[in-house]
């Protein structure tokens, strides 16, 4: 629709606008310059002229019109480049004037809606950014809350192990104390010793002795898989004849078998062999099998092997039997807590089931295989590998405390991480003067080398750390003398500490020689180690803080 | 295994035993006693130490777990009294959990006994450190001779 309003504003308007202005006049011009030129003297040539004057002036007009339109339209054409550069930029806020032409105002409406949509895309960008903010702190709060009550259940797992652990001494404890009554009385009752008693009475004695053995052996079973579900339970390793000791425990179960008519065979050529190894552990393994051979099996044989195998290192070990076998399918679930083949044939199960489940349990710990391979009606062929340990790295694991027997005893002490055991060195020509020393000095937490002559005491001092030396002082003076001066002259020597020990009635001269060489000279009365602990004491306390080696003091046992 | 034991040593040899509880005071002393030896049963620890004072024991054994004073604590003190010296301690301990043992080693006993304790292995136990605190006391009574007459020797 024509809009004269709209003239103003429409680039066709103004290009209409420039045409009228410009070009009709030139036009109307040339028309008449034309007709002039084609009829000659009916127009006046001043009159021509100013025409064509006038039209040239119009032209120009309209050029000009022109020129400045196409710039109007130029500039607002770059404002809106600018608007959408900056629109790109990130601007989004657009105010500027719109422009007044029509064309440029649906290019300004398109940019404003674009400029709006991008605003409208960006907010919500944002609100989805802040729900997921939302979502994102709301899960973390929730994984901290559940982190929470997994550490809270963690204490109480924890507390609930040590619980248990307290629970075993306890239990262990008290299981065993009335044990201790019914085997020491039984025994009594049966060797008559508070009065004589009849057969039968006898006989009834050891029926009670013998249930009360049965019993400790099911606590201790018990006890034995509560502590390896607790995580308790220890391997303790030590250098020993491994072979032989389970030979010995096998052969102790002979008459057992002998008295089912069973023929118990042990073969073996490694008997003399010395092992690092928990052989308590493989013991209790080892007789547990032959034990249930023995149970199940009615008459035949049971053949034990034991076969030290160096080209894999390992221990193998099997216990065969003639027994009923073992029907397939069954044969992983034997090694279950509380399994018990139900045979009929063997009509008494005096067992908890735990033998083979604790069997496994402690050869798995030893790091080795169970199994059994068995046919109905023929027998059954249980085995177990353990890998042999290479060598007992000193002081790594608890060192077994091997129970006391009938020599003096060997005791390994635990390292103790925080204070580092001293261990003195004592020279005495005397065996039982080295036994009553080292029981005090064991006492007192420290770690006892025994020497009876001057000569091994370099090695000695070469081979380990000794952090005192006690030295007997004996009549040949040369030689005390010039070994304590040797000592001083060794390299791993000249630090050590030299406590002189003495029941001799030293001269002067002695002593005076003698605090020259030595840290200390200790004179033996009767019976006072008391003062001789203070002493060793006051030498390594003085030995760590000073380091000065000249330090004399010249002690004397009061009597 | 046989009736009585019997030998020249047990005659004056004198027992001292810390054990709480009764059916097993009464096991251990008929034990002992059927070895030849006294006997003096004491509760707990705390009577152990002033029993010792009253009279010195050749041998003394110690239950581990018992009220007022345990064994641990009791074999500790025992230890540091300078006329016990040369008196073996022997613990007497259920043996439950891992460093049991050490720790009665550690608290100055000579040697331990788990329960169940069969007579026959007490009867050796207690035989053989009486033997060696025998030994022992013997050959200081000779240095101390040797030593008093080498001294008479010096003075001259």
């Amino acid at each position: 629709m024509f809009d004269p309003m709209r003239l103003k504003h429409s680039l066709r308007g103004r290009m209409f606008f420039a045409a009228v202005l410009g070009v009709i006049p030139a036009l109307i011009a040339l028309g008449l310059a034309g007709y002039a030129m084609r009829h000659p003297g009916s127009i006046n040539i001043h009159l021509t002229q100013i025409i064509l004057i006038i039209a040239s002036a119009a032209g120009l007009i309209g050029l000009i019109a022109s020129l400045s339109m196409v710039r109007k339209t130029f500039n607002s054409i770059r404002k809106y480049q600018k608007v959408a550069s900056s629109m790109a930029a990130g601007q989004l806020e657009i105010d500027f004037e719109v422009s007044h032409e029509e064309e440029l105002t649906a290019l300004s409406k398109v940019l404003s809606d674009l400029a709006h949509q991008t605003k409208l895309y960006c907010s919500e960008i944002e609100d989805q950014n802040q729900n997921l903010e939302r979502i994102v702190n709301r899960k973390t709060d929730e994984l901290r809350q559940k982190n929470l009550a997994l550490a809270f259940q963690n204490e109480k797992i924890l507390d609930a192990t040590q619980m248990k652990s307290e629970f075993l001494a306890n239990v262990s404890h008290e299981l065993r104390t009335p044990l201790n009554a019914i085997l020491a009385l039984s025994e009594m009752l049966h060797d008559e010793i508070s009065g004589p008693m009849n057969d039968e009475q006898k006989k009834q004695a050891i029926m009670i002795l013998t249930s009360g053995e049965n019993l400790l052996h099911l606590i201790n079973q018990v006890l034995d898989l509560s502590k390896i579900e607790a995580g308790r339970m220890e391997v303790n390793l030590e250098k020993s004849k491994v072979v032989a000791h389970l030979v010995a425990a096998a052969n102790r179960l002979r008459a057992l078998a002998e008295e089912k008519d069973l023929v118990l065979r042990i073969e073996t050529e490694d008997e003399e062999i010395e092992l690092v190894h928990d052989r308590e552990k493989l013991r209790q393994i080892f007789v547990n099998l032959i034990g249930n051979a023995i149970k199940f099996t009615e008459t035949g044989e049971i053949i034990a092997r034991i076969k030290v195998r160096d080209e894999d290192k390992m221990l193998h070990v099997s216990v065969q039997d003639t027994g009923p076998g073992i029907p397939k399918g069954v044969s992983q679930k034997i090694f279950q807590e509380f399994s018990q083949l139900e045979g009929s044939e063997s009509g008494k199960n005096n067992g908890t089931g735990l033998g083979l489940a604790i069997s496994r349990q402690f050869v798995q710990l030893l790091g080795g295989e169970i199994w059994v391979e068995s046919t109905p009606g023929v027998g059954s062929l249980f085995t177990f590998t353990v890998p042999l340990k290479e060598s007992m790295t000193p002081g790594a694991e608890t060192n077994s405390f091997s129970s006391i027997g009938m020599e003096d005893p060997e005791i390994q002490w635990v390292a103790d991480p925080n204070e580092y055991q001293k261990r003195i060195l004592v020279i005495d020509s005397d065996e039982t003067e080295i036994a009553v020393l080292e029981r005090y000095l064991k006492r007192e937490r420290f770690d006892v080398v025994a020497a009876q002559t001057s000569n091994d005491v370099k090695t000695i001092l070469h081979k380990m750390r000794i952090d005192l030396v006690i030295l007997e002082f004996l009549d040949q003076h040369d030689t005390d003398y010039s070994f304590i001066s040797e000592v001083k002259k060794d390299s791993m020597g000249s630090n050590v500490p030299i406590i002189v020990n003495t029941s001799r009635k030293l001269m002067p001269d002695d002593i005076e020689l003698l605090e020259t060489k030595s840290q200390a000279i200790f004179q033996k009365e009767n019976g006072l180690k008391n003062d001789l602990i203070k002493l060793i004491r006051a030498v390594l306390s003085e030995n760590l803080n000073s380091g000065d080696n000249n330090i004399q003091k010249n002690f004397k046992g009061v009597a | 295994m046989g009736g009585r034991m019997n030998s020249a040593a047990n005659n004056n040899t004198y027992i001292l035993l810390a054990e709480d509880e009764p059916t097993n005071q009464y096991v251990f002393k008929a034990i002992l006693e059927s070895g030849g030896y006294e006997v003096t049963i004491v509760g707990n620890g705390q009577l152990a130490i002033e029993e010792t004072v009253k009279r010195k024991p050749n041998i003394i054994l110690l239950d581990m777990m018992m009220p007022v004073m345990d064994g641990y604590k009791a074999a500790q003190l025992l230890i540091q009294d300078p006329k016990l010296d040369g008196v073996p301690i022997l613990a007497l301990t259920a043996q439950a959990m891992k460093g049991d043992s050490e720790k009665t080693i550690e608290s100055g006993c000579d040697d331990y006994m788990s329960k169940p304790i069969r007579r026959s292995q007490l009867i050796e136990k207690v035989t053989y450190w009486l033997d060696k605190a025998q030994k022992e006391s013997d050959w200081m009574e000779k240095r101390l001779q040797k030593r008093e007459s080498t001294g008479e020797q010096d003075a001259a």
